[in-house]
């Protein structure tokens, strides 16, 4: 199963609409889950909802996730070692977040764009899972270590 | 090691911790979990019900803070208004909650949570969005501005500066 994931904070309908157009086309070969948030545009060929508590479980049960430049949605798709391909989102993706996503390119190895329309031409790319952990040292250590002293 | 009592009670700290929404929520929430075990945490969020399920994983109790400011209410007016009901909702978690320190990750409802902990004498900990690659956000540019905090961690070694005291320890992942 292919999830796809626009976030809860903006629509992203052109996203929405390229996969289901690659849906549509048998372009996956799986059946395609959206969560559309607050989009208006509805899929034709995959089940759609705009929101859930959470997407853990569809998370580990999808083969393939297409998601926004959300930071959480890569951290968590990073975490769960998930193939993924990001699209940033134009509306929400200000500089910072194009930053992040450009830094984990370079240093892990992720895919992502900033057009819907090179999901076709990514996709193969992304679902082998190019990308390797970020590797650093845990805050939580220097944060423990100044609390023992205070 | 010890076995002193209050030597293991003073060790185990009680921390007041920001966990919002987005991006920030995944990183304050990883950061909890790495801190849960050796401390008491106290959770102070803009929305009680996206918190729910973690701080109750947490063991920890949640407050709530109105949000500053969001991508519908980007006017300075709103935002001045929305900080002082911030401001008086810190205040009373500040006194009620008498945190060992306070720690906040990327959000700007830890300004208000810094000015009470300032007051109060209460170590204040900001820890910037591991999405601040190149440049500061406004929050700690704020904190650092007005010295609010006695630590200020960034997460990239690029964006570390120790003249301005922004240090490079890692990261909350």
């Amino acid at each position: 199963m292919i999830l796809v994931t626009v976030g809860t904070t903006l629509p992203f309908d052109d996203l929405t609409r390229e996969v289901d157009r690659l849906a549509g086309n048998d372009f996956f070969r799986e059946q395609v889950v959206f969560q559309i948030g607050h989009g208006t545009y509805e899929p034709q060929h995959g089940e759609f909802f705009k929101f859930r508590p959470n997407l853990d479980g569809l998370i580990e049960e999808a083969s393939f996730v297409i998601g926004h430049g959300g930071t959480g949605t890569v951290l968590h798709l990073m975490k769960s070692h998930k193939a993924f391909l990001c699209v940033a989102n134009p509306a929400g993706a200000d500089d910072h977040q194009s930053e992040f996503l450009e830094v984990l390119e370079r240093k892990c190895g992720i895919v992502w764009t900033q057009d819907v329309r090179r999901i076709s031409e990514l996709y193969e790319r992304a679902r082998r899972r190019p990308y390797t952990p970020l590797e650093m040292p845990r805050l939580a250590e220097a944060i423990s270590r100044y609390l023992n002293e205070v | 090691m010890t076995n002193d009592p209050d030597t293991e009670i003073r060790a185990r700290k009680r921390l007041l911790l920001t966990i919002t929404g987005g991006g920030h929520k995944f990183q304050a929430v990883s950061l909890a979990s790495q801190l849960v075990d050796a401390h008491d945490l106290i959770v102070v969020t803009t929305a009680k019900w996206n918190v729910e399920k973690e701080a109750q994983k947490l063991d920890a109790p949640v407050f709530e803070v109105p949000p500053i400011n969001t991508f519908s209410h980007r006017n300075p007016a709103a935002t001045a208004w929305r900080f002082l009901r911030a401001l008086k909702a810190a205040r009373s978690i500040i006194t009620e909650t008498k945190p060992d320190a306070v720690i906040a990750v990327g959000t700007n409802i830890g300004i208000p949570l810094f000015v009470w902990g300032r007051l109060r004498g209460i170590p204040c900990i900001f820890i910037e969005s591991i999405t601040r690659v190149e440049h500061w956000s406004t929050t700690l540019r704020l904190a650092v501005a007005l010295r609010l905090c006695d630590r200020y961690f960034i997460q990239w070694p690029e964006l570390a500066d120790p003249a301005r005291r922004l240090e490079f320890e890692g990261t909350v992942l």
